[in-house]
C-alpha cells in the first residue's frame, strides 16, 4: 500500500489527543442533590468494571477514528494484486515519454520509472478491462494487456511535446464512450509545467491517478539549433553556428560542444549555457552531407545533440582575361583559386571579361564587363543582345553615387564615382537588380 | 366521576386545592364515595338495619331469608366497632424533602404528611384510635392513638409542625410505637427507605412478632427510579453531603436493575414476614395508596 499525500499521515499525531483528554479532563461536574445515594453507590460498584470496559472501548474507538481520518487524508492506494479482482474497468494510461522524461536523476532515468509503473498497472489489468495507451504522440491505441505491455517496452523518450491537458481530454472521452461503469486514467509523467495545455473539465467526475518521479528535474543544457553557415559550402571546409540552450548555472563549468559532419570529427569549443558556438568542420565531398553537434552528456541525454545538413558544391571554374580584370581583380581570384574555392580553367563555367562571342555554350555564365575603350561599348551591346542579354550598357555616368546592394553586404554602401546605367526594357528587370547606384541598376 | 374525586386525581393537582386537611378531607370523602362497599362495616357482629342490594355489594352480606320471604335483594348491615389502634409512622429525614421535578410532583415529604392525613381521617372516621410518630435520627413527635373528637385536628396539626430533616433512624420509631401499642393494632410505616435495611427489617418484625398488623408505604420518586439521561455529574447525599461522580448515561440502566432489585427485595423480605409492603411513586393519585391501606384494615377485622 502507498499514500499519495504522505504528509497527511502527520495528522496521525492527533491520535494521541483522545487519550490525553481522558486523562487530563480536569472539568468538575455540576453538583446535583440526589437521596437515593445507596442505590447509586451499589449500581457504580457492580458496574464499574463494565463502565471501564465501555470507557475505554469508547477510547479505542475514538482514536481509531483519528487513526482512520489521518489515514484517509492520505489517500491509501492499495495494489490491485491484493484483492480478489476488479470489475471491468476502461483504464486509459497516458505515458509521458516526451523529451523530458529522458532526464537521469540518481542514476536512473525518469521514463524508465514511468514505464515500470505503467506495466506495474497494466500487469493488474484483467482481460474484461479495456486498455488504451496515449504517448508523446497524443495517439490513443487500444490493445490487450500484453500489447500494451509490449508497446511500453518498445517506446523511448521522444523529442516531442506531450500537450497532457489534452491528453487526459482524450482519455476522458474514451473512458465515458467505452460504456463501462468504471473508467480510471492514469498520467504517468513528469508533469513539466509547460506540458499543460488549455484547462479542460472533461476528465470531471472520473478518477485520475497522477504518478510522477519524486525527484526534481535536473539542471539541463541543450543543442538549441545547428545550421551550416552559409547554408551550401564550397567543398573544403565550413562553419557550423550551434545555440546552446539551459538554464544559467552561475559559475556553473563550461562545457565541450563538438561537431561531426558524414563521420568526421570537426572543430571543438567550451560553452556555457546560453551561448552560441561557430564550429568549423571540413567537407571535402559535394553533395548533401548530415551532421550533428553535440554536447557533453547531461542528466537529459535526448537534447545533447542536434542534427544538421549541408549542401556542398564543388568549386566553380572560372575564366577570365587579366588584361580586361585587371590586377585586382586577378589577385582576388588568383587567391580564390588557391584556397580552393574557386578553379581556373578556360572550359570554366564562369567567364570574366567582355561580352562572350556568339556560339559560347549555353548555360555557361559570365560576368561580362563594360570594354575600357568606350567606342567598343556598341559592339558589347550587340554582343549581349546575341548571346540572349536582355540587359545593355547605357550612357557613362562620371558622378559620385552610394551603392545600395541588400542582397550584396560586401558591397552595400561603397562609394561609386563613374559607372554605366545598365539597362533594360522588359518589365521583370528591377528584380534581377542586385545592386543600384543613385536610383540606377 | 372521575373528575369530581380527588383521590384519583395527580397530587400536585389535589394539593394545590388547600392545606392537608381540606386535601385529605377531599381525597377521603372521594374515596368512600367511590367505594361500592363499605370495609368498614359488617366486621362487626352486631346487626344494624337491612338496605337494598346494590351492585358491588358482596354476596355474603346478602340476608337469604329475606329474598326467600320478599324476593327481594337485601344486604345485612352491622355496627361499626372501635377496636383497633392504629400508629401512622413517618419518616421526616431530609431525604424526603426532595422530589426530581419540583414543578410537576410534590416532594416524598409532602406526599407522605397528606397521605398521613388522608389515612389519619379515614381510620378516626370508622373510630379506630390513630396516633402518629414522626421521627429522622431521632423521634420528632409522637401522638398516642386516640378515637376522640379533635384528634384528627391535633394529628394534622402535628403533621404541618413537622419539617424534614437530619438522618434516617428507623428503628428507634419503630421500637417507641411497641410502648404506644400495648395491644394489638396497625402500623402504618411510611418511609422511602433509605435506611439500615436489616435494623428496620428486625424492627417490623418485631412489630409483627408482638401482633401488629404492619403497612408499608415506600415512597419514591420516579426520577429515584429511573435516573434522568443527563451528563456526568457529582450527585449529592443530601443527608450526609457525601458525593459521587457518576454518567447516568453509563449507569441508567444499571440503576435501574439497582432499583427493581432492591423494592423486589424489600417485598420479598416483608412480605415473608407477614407484612404488606406497597411501593408507591409520589406521582401516584392518594386514593390508590389509601385503597391498598384500606384492605390492610379489612384483614385485620
Amino acid at each position: 500500500m502507498v499514500f499519495l499525500q504522505p504528509f497527511a499521515l502527520l495528522l496521525l499525531g492527533f491520535g494521541v489527543v483522545p487519550p490525553l483528554l481522558h486523562l487530563f479532563q480536569r472539568r468538575r461536574p455540576p453538583d446535583v442533590e440526589f437521596p437515593a445515594m445507596r442505590y447509586l453507590r451499589q449500581t457504580e460498584r457492580e458496574a464499574q468494571r463494565t463502565i471501564r470496559l465501555r470507557h475505554l472501548l469508547l477510547l479505542l474507538l475514538r482514536v481509531a477514528a483519528v487513526v482512520l481520518v489521518a489515514l484517509a487524508a492520505g489517500r491509501p492506494v492499495v495494489p490491485a494484486r491484493v484483492g480478489a479482482g476488479h470489475e471491468p474497468t476502461a483504464l486509459v494510461l497516458v505515458l509521458d515519454n516526451s523529451l523530458s522524461s529522458g532526464a537521469v536523476s540518481g542514476g536512473t532515468r525518469a521514463f524508465d520509472d514511468l514505464a515500470a509503473r505503467a506495466r506495474e498497472t497494466l500487469g493488474a489489468a484483467q482481460p474484461a478491462d479495456a486498455l488504451w495507451l496515449i504517448g508523446a504522440d497524443g495517439v490513443a491505441r487500444r490493445g490487450s494487456r500484453e500489447e500494451l505491455l509490449a508497446a511500453v517496452a518498445a517506446a523511448r523518450p521522444e523529442a516531442r511535446r506531450l500537450d497532457l491537458s489534452a491528453a487526459v481530454a482524450t482519455a476522458a472521452r474514451l473512458v465515458r464512450a467505452s460504456g463501462y461503469a468504471r473508467g480510471e486514467i492514469h498520467l504517468l509523467s513528469d508533469v513539466q509545467r509547460t506540458a499543460f495545455g488549455a484547462p479542460d473539465s472533461a476528465a470531471a467526475g472520473l478518477a485520475l491517478l497522477v504518478y510522477h518521479p519524486v525527484a526534481d528535474p535536473p539542471a539541463n543544457r541543450a543543442v538549441v539549433s545547428a545550421h551550416a553557415t552559409p547554408a551550401t559550402w564550397v567543398a573544403g571546409a565550413g562553419a557550423v553556428t550551434a545555440a546552446i540552450g539551459g538554464a544559467p548555472v552561475p559559475a556553473g563549468p563550461k562545457v565541450p560542444v563538438t561537431v561531426t559532419l558524414g563521420g568526421r570529427a570537426g572543430g571543438r569549443a567550451l560553452v556555457a549555457a546560453p551561448d552560441v558556438a561557430t564550429l568549423g568542420v571540413t567537407a571535402p565531398l559535394a553533395g548533401w552531407a548530415a551532421g550533428e553537434v553535440d554536447l557533453e552528456p547531461d542528466e537529459l541525454r535526448a537534447d545533447d545533440g542536434r542534427p544538421f545538413a549541408v549542401r556542398v558544391v564543388p568549386p566553380a571554374t572560372v575564366a577570365w582575361d587579366s588584361a580586361e580584370a585587371g590586377p585586382f581583380l586577378g589577385a582576388a581570384l588568383g587567391s580564390l583559386a588557391r584556397a580552393g574555392q574557386v578553379r581556373a580553367g578556360g572550359g570554366g563555367a564562369v567567364r570574366l571579361g567582355p561580352p562572350p562571342p556568339a556560339g559560347a555554350p549555353p548555360g555557361a555564365a559570365a560576368v561580362v564587363f563594360p570594354p575600357r575603350d568606350p567606342v567598343a561599348l556598341g559592339a558589347a551591346n550587340r554582343a549581349l543582345a546575341a548571346a540572349g542579354v536582355p540587359w545593355s550598357f547605357g550612357p557613362r555616368i562620371e558622378r559620385e553615387d552610394t551603392l545600395a546592394a541588400p542582397r550584396l553586404p560586401e558591397i552595400n554602401g561603397a562609394r561609386v564615382t563613374g559607372r554605366y546605367r545598365l539597362v533594360n526594357p522588359s518589365a521583370e528587370a528591377p528584380r534581377s537588380v542586385l545592386a543600384r547606384a543613385g536610383g540606377d541598376p | 366521576m372521575r373528575g369530581d374525586r380527588l383521590d384519583l386525581l395527580d397530587p400536585l393537582e389535589v394539593s394545590a386545592l388547600g392545606g392537608i386537611e381540606l386535601v385529605a378531607e377531599g381525597v377521603v370523602e372521594g374515596f368512600l364515595s367511590g367505594l361500592h362497599r363499605s370495609p368498614y362495616r359488617g366486621f362487626s357482629v352486631e346487626f344494624a338495619e337491612h338496605r337494598p342490594y346494590q351492585p358491588g355489594d358482596e354476596l355474603r352480606y346478602l340476608d337469604w331469608k329475606v329474598v326467600g320471604r320478599r324476593d327481594r335483594l337485601y344486604v345485612k348491615q352491622y355496627e361499626e366497632e372501635t377496636n383497633l389502634r392504629a400508629t401512622l409512622v413517618l419518616d421526616v429525614s431530609r431525604s424526603m424533602a426532595w422530589s426530581g421535578d419540583r414543578e410537576h410532583r410534590l416532594t416524598k415529604f409532602d406526599y407522605a404528611t397528606r397521605l398521613a392525613a388522608a389515612l389519619a381521617l379515614v381510620l378516626l372516621r370508622q373510630r379506630d384510635a390513630t396516633g402518629l410518630i414522626g421521627f429522622d435520627d431521632e423521634v420528632r413527635c409522637a401522638i398516642a392513638p386516640r378515637a376522640r373528637a379533635g384528634q384528627w385536628h391535633a394529628l394534622v396539626r402535628a403533621l404541618l409542625e413537622l419539617e424534614p430533616r437530619g438522618g434516617t433512624a428507623a428503628e428507634g420509631a419503630l421500637s417507641r410505637v411497641t410502648g404506644l401499642l400495648r395491644r394489638r393494632g396497625l402500623v402504618v410505616f411510611i418511609s422511602d427507605l433509605l435506611v439500615d435495611r436489616d435494623l428496620v427489617l428486625l424492627a417490623l418484625r418485631y412489630l409483627r412478632h408482638r401482633g401488629h398488623q404492619v403497612v408499608v408505604f415506600h415512597l419514591m420518586d420516579p426520577a429515584e427510579a429511573d435516573l434522568a439521561a443527563a451528563g456526568q455529574s457529582r450527585f449529592v447525599d443530601p443527608e450526609t453531603g457525601d458525593g459521587v461522580v457518576a454518567s447516568p448515561r453509563d449507569l441508567r440502566r444499571d440503576y435501574r436493575a439497582t432499583v427493581e432489585r432492591v423494592v423486589a427485595a424489600w417485598r420479598r423480605s416483608l412480605r415473608s414476614g407477614g407484612i404488606a409492603y406497597h411501593h408507591v411513586s409520589t406521582a401516584t393519585p392518594f386514593g390508590h395508596a389509601l385503597r391498598r391501606a384500606a384492605a390492610g384494615r379489612a384483614r385485620l377485622g
